[in-house]
Formats: C-alpha cells, structure tokens, sequence
C-alpha cells in the first residue's frame, strides 16, 4: 500500500492520510489527480523521504510501500 | 526629510536628564534605520568591549523610515546594544504597535543610558516625557504591569517581566503584551539599568515624500501579498505553525535537544492542530496585512502566540507532545518576559544533561526534567524566569548551563545564543547563516528555509552545497535592509528587493535600486561583524555544536548527514569580501564606506 499524508489547506481533498493500492508504473501525478487535486495548489512534494520542485517529483514512480507527503505553498519561522 | 521624524530621544538615567537630538539625515540614509542606525549609533557611542550589564552600555529602541507609515507591516522597531547572553551586537525586532507609536509621538528612537539608582519608567506623550517611580510595578508581570500603564487606546506599553529585573541573559522585553524583543537577553539590559517600562503616547503623522507613489505601491504589494498563497492563505489560516508538519517530514524537526531530527508526535503540535483546537482569531501587528499571529485559548491561559519556534523548543526538542501545556509554557514566557527559544531550548539541554546522569545530584521537587515530560516543563519555565532552585542554573541559557557540567558541547548554541527550530545537517545553507549570524544562532539572520525546504523564491537542494555560500549572503543582506526599514520580514515571501527599493524611495525621496538595497544590508552586516571583532568575539567562533559538525543524523529523511560548514566557509567569506579568517578586507571596508 501507498500512504498519502496531506497537510493544511489541501487536508479539504482528502484529509489526514489517504491509503492507494500500488499499480505498476504509478506516478505522483496519477495519485494526485485521483485525489483531485489541482496540481497549483501543491508546492511541496516528499517522495521516500526525497524532495525536489514539483514538476520533477510529479512524474516520479511511486514504490509498493512509498510515502508520500503533499503539502501547499507555505512559509513561517 | 521623510519618513523619518527627524527627533532622538537620549535618555540618562544616572543623572535622569532628557535630551532631544537632531537625527543625522545623511547618517541615516547610510545606515538606514533600526537595525542599521542602531549598529551605528552604539559601535559610535560605546567600547564593544564592556560588561553588558554595566551602565556604560547603552539600550537602543529605534524605527526604520517605513514604522508607523501606511506601507504593508509598517510596525517594527529595533533594540540594539550589547549582547549579556552572546557578548556580540544584539539587535532584536518586533512588531505590535509599540514602534509605530513611538514615530507617532515624534521620535526616530530612544538612546537610554546609564542606570537608575531605583526603579522607574519613562513616560513619554509627545513633548512631554517624564522618567516616574516603578518601585510599586516592579516585580510584576508583562500582562499586569501593561494593563496599569495603559490608560488611552493611544498609549503603547513596552516592559519587563521578572526575568529581565533578575538579570536573565536570556530575557526578552515585551510590547503590546504579547510582541518579544525576545533574542539576545536585551531583558537583562534593561533590568540592569532599573528600567522597567517604556509607556508612549501620540498622535502625530509621518511625512512622506510622494504620498501618491506611496498608496500607488501600497495597494500594488497589498495586492501581491494577498494573492500570494504563503502570505494571502497559508500564514493567516495556520500561523507560523505551519511549519511543524514540513520541517519534520524532511527529518529536521530538532527533537530531544537535537538527538533526533523525527518527533513521532509532531501532528499533534501542529499549526493545523493549533488552528483546530486552540484559536481564537488571528492578531496581526500594526499595519499587517498577513496576520500570522496567533490568539489561543486553553482551560488555563488566553493571550498571544504560540509561534512555530516556542512550539518546536518546548514541544519536540524537550519531547513533548501536549500542545495545551505548550502554550501554558509560551503563556508564561510572555508573562515572564522570556525568550521562548532559548527557554525551551535550555530545558531541552537540562533534560540531557539528566539523562547522561550529570544532574543525579538536583532536586526536581517532583517536575524531573525528563523529555517528555509536559508538566516539567511550565514548572521549571517559571522557576527559570524567577531564578528559583535549579531555576536558577538555567536562567542564563543552556551555554552556562552546559559548561557548568563540563559539557558544552551539549547545548546547541552559536556564539552561546540558542539555534531555533531547523536542524542544520538536513539544510546545509541554514546551517551556514547559524554559524555566520551576527548574533549567534538565528535563523532570522537568513531564512535559507525559504529556498531550501519552501521552494521560495525558487528550490534549492537541501542538501547541496552549491551556490549556498551565495544565496545565504544575499539573504542576509537583505534580512539587514528589511531590519532596518521597519517592515517584516515575512513580506519578503511575496516581494523582492526591487520592490521593498520601489516602496523604500517613495516614502524616503531617494532614487535607490535593488542593488543599492542590497549594498545597505551588506554595509550593515559587516557593521555588526566589525562590531563583534571589537567586542573580542573571535573569528573560530562561526561554527555550529560539534553534535551537528560530526555525528551524523541517526534516522529519518536526513539519516547519516551531517553539516559540511568547513567546505562553505571559505567560499562565503570570498564572496563577502573578507580574509580567510572571516575577518573583512580593507578594501571591502572601503567599498562599503565603513
């Protein structure tokens, strides 16, 4: 299984945490438009534990166990 | 002259005269305002030298052109004087109204010098100021001393709590009650000099050069900043907790005094827990537009805050994960007049020091200091401030503490000040601006979260070392214009150096572009570095904790990372224009007309 974890505003999509059965091929993108998500709304992306800017995390395969966390645009300090 | 009001107060409170001084504009365009001007006046007027704590050094309150006009945070101001807790230049910002109130009554700042031979507090409306008796406040809280000073929805207090009247080195002076002049221990300084309270009253305008420019760019950075999700959305809805979720998914949510970079608890502490639970409404500053502040309430306090980095510093880094207590904590920071980072950071170091068996010997009166441990750390929070029992050892921070025991290595210090809530071997830039930070460890220096985990204004490999000496310089000149002009710093998410130029010349009348902003930051940071190189702060002493220089990060996104600052130094010093030993050239001295 593939945990999605989404945090603060985009939680509206799907809440806390979201399960997907893993499927040959899958990429960020797909779980994100399952989830229904517009992909402007998300800024930062963290795949097993691996980051970079959005569009290259999008096209990225997911793994049978992968953890991914979705978050929109965010600062503070 | 605009912007400016044109007026200095100086204050002595040995010989309890009142001076009003023409402001320098010349000086002031050169050095800025607040952080800038401050640096200036007190690197003019003191030997860097000097106990902290004596009358010979002076406390600084000083406004940036843009506090108290019409552009988008047009609220802070400054405290600059020497550092009790790091020894180096202190400069601590803050917001409220307590700033723009002192432009309002006529003045640019207020020098004060000397010490009081009783307590007392100055009252200040207008023309009219006055140094009054304090015996009867003194001893009171920030919310109870506040609540007798303010008597007309004109009138702003600003104050110390307990810590700062007991000499604290890492005590704050508060505003509005709830806004810290928190780093630094600038508390102490105003405690030794028996000062307890700064009371402003007024009513007047700030001038401006091109009012129509001004509204023109006022409701164009209004505009980019609503729009902006971080500061339009994000930090309104959430706060600055926000962050606790994102800094702890990349693994470097400093937990159990920086053992860990992973809290397993962190949904709980976080800013959408704290949004769901806890808030009020927000309670922006003067003039902001973006409203990250926090007004909370549990069964126990009501009041302002908690921000992300008191919720880091006694919540994961002391391993706690009970965010009612963790407010009751902030409560009582705020009430105490204490910095809630180095307080919960010094806990935090107290609560190792237990676990490597070196504090066996110390009664705990039933509130171990053991992570976790959510009723230990309210109690010890008070205890600290009012330098009670082992209170006592903690009260001038976790250096002291630390070396008290022979281990300062465990207290997670830069030049003894407390690093905040970003564990530098998952961000190697933040890293650098720790071990470079003018006031020791500071994330508000250079925010280098923004590129490196936000993707702000662009993303940069967290973990790279490339371009980071750049970037981290770049963003420490600006943090120092943004200082000095009396905006917040979070406006910097949604505008850029050309824009704060834009907004900078039509309230001041000059003609600066984005370079020359930056030229400003740059002059005022080697300011501050030739300032410490005075005060005998040593060039060896822009480094990190050694925990975060050679033991790798044990689990988690970070896991086996440690932080390379040895290979970034050389390149930041370059491009700063300074020796191999990080002390500045003559020639770069001279291009900055230092």
């Amino acid at each position: 299984m593939i945990t999605v974890k989404l945090y603060s505003a985009i939680r509206k999509y799907g809440g806390k945490e979201v399960m997907f059965e893993y499927k040959k091929n899958l990429r960020v993108r797909d779980i994100v438009e399952e989830l229904k998500i517009p992909i402007k709304e998300i800024s930062i992306i963290i795949l097993d534990h691996f980051d970079s800017t959005p569009d290259i995390m999008l096209d990225h395969e997911v793994k049978e166990s992968s953890l991914i966390h979705l978050f929109p645009p965010m600062a503070g300090g | 002259m605009f912007g400016y009001m044109g007026k200095l107060l100086r204050i002595n409170l040995t010989d309890q005269s009142v001076k009003v001084e023409d402001l320098d504009f010349e000086l002031a365009k050169k050095y800025v305002g607040g952080r800038g001007l401050g640096t200036k006046i007190l690197f003019d007027e003191i030997d860097p030298k000097i106990d902290a704590l004596s009358p010979e050094n002076k406390l600084i309150f000083i406004n940036g052109p843009l506090t108290g006009t019409p552009t988008p945070t047009g609220g802070r101001y400054m405290v600059v004087t020497k550092s009790p807790l790091s020894g180096t230049i202190a400069s601590s910002n803050s917001g409220g109204t307590w700033g723009a109130r002192l432009k309002y009554a006529g003045y640019d700042g207020i020098i004060v010098e000397g010490k009081a031979k009783n307590p007392i507090y100055i009252n200040i409306n207008e023309d009219v100021v006055e140094l009054l008796d304090a015996k009867d406040l003194w001893g009171k809280t920030v919310g109870d001393t506040t609540d007798i000073l303010k008597d007309t929805k004109k009138t702003n207090v600003l104050t110390i709590g307990p810590a700062g009247e007991k000499l604290s080195k890492i005590a704050a002076i508060m505003n509005d009650k709830d806004r810290a002049a928190g780093r630094s221990g600038v508390g102490a300084v105003m405690g030794s000099k028996l000062l307890k309270a700064i009371v402003v009253t007024g009513n007047l305008k700030v001038s401006l050069a091109d009012p129509d420019s001004v509204k023109a760019y006022v409701k164009d950075a209004n505009l980019k900043i609503k729009e902006n999700p971080v500061t339009g959305q994000g930090l309104p809805a959430y706060g600055t907790a926000v962050l606790v979720n994102v800094i702890n998914a990349n693994g470097i949510l400093p937990t159990n005094n920086f053992q860990e970079g992973v809290f397993a608890n962190a949904e709980d502490i976080s800013g959408e827990t704290l949004a769901e639970k806890y808030l009020v409404r927000k309670d922006p500053c003067h003039r902001c537009t973006i409203g990250c502040g926090r007004y909370t309430k549990t069964d126990k306090v009501e009041g302002g805050g908690p921000e992300y980095e008191t919720i880091w510093a006694f919540g994961a880094d002391c391993g706690v994960k009970n965010l009612e207590t963790i407010i009751e904590a902030n409560w009582w920071c705020n009430q105490l007049g204490i910095d809630t980072i180095s307080a919960g950071s010094t806990l935090a170091a107290a609560m190792e020091l237990k676990q490597k068996g070196l504090l066996d010997h110390i009664d705990f009166e039933g509130h171990d200091l053991e992570f976790g441990n959510d009723d230990a750390i309210v109690y010890w929070t008070k205890k600290l401030a009012n330098r009670e029992g082992f209170g006592d050892e903690m009260a001038d921070g976790s250096y002291r503490l630390c070396n008290r025991y022979g281990r300062a290595d465990l207290s997670m210090t830069v030049k003894k000040l407390e690093i905040p809530a970003y564990d530098p071997r998952g961000v190697q830039g933040h890293g650098l601006n720790y071990a470079t930070s003018n006031r020791g460890g500071c994330h508000v220096r250079g925010y280098m979260i923004s590129p490196e985990i936000l993707g702000l204004p662009t993303k940069l490999e967290r973990l790279d070392l490339k371009d980071k000496p750049f970037w981290t310089k770049t963003f420490q000149d600006l943090t120092a214009f943004i200082d000095s002009i009396g905006l917040c710093l979070f406006t910097s998410f949604a505008l850029g150096a050309a824009e704060y130029a834009d907004i900078y010349n039509s309230v001041v009348g000059t003609k600066w572009t984005a370079d020359d902003v930056l030229k400003a930051g740059e002059r005022i940071y080697t300011l501050e570095k030739q300032f410490n190189l005075a005060a005998g702060i040593l060039p060896e002493e822009d480094t990190l904790p050694p925990r975060l220089l050679i033991e790798p990060m044990p689990s988690g996104p970070t896991e086996g990372h440690v932080h390379h600052l040895d290979q970034l130094l050389p390149e930041y010093y370059d491009l700063r224009g300074w020796d191999s030993e990080g002390i500045p050239t003559a020639e770069k001295l001279k291009d900055l007309g230092l």
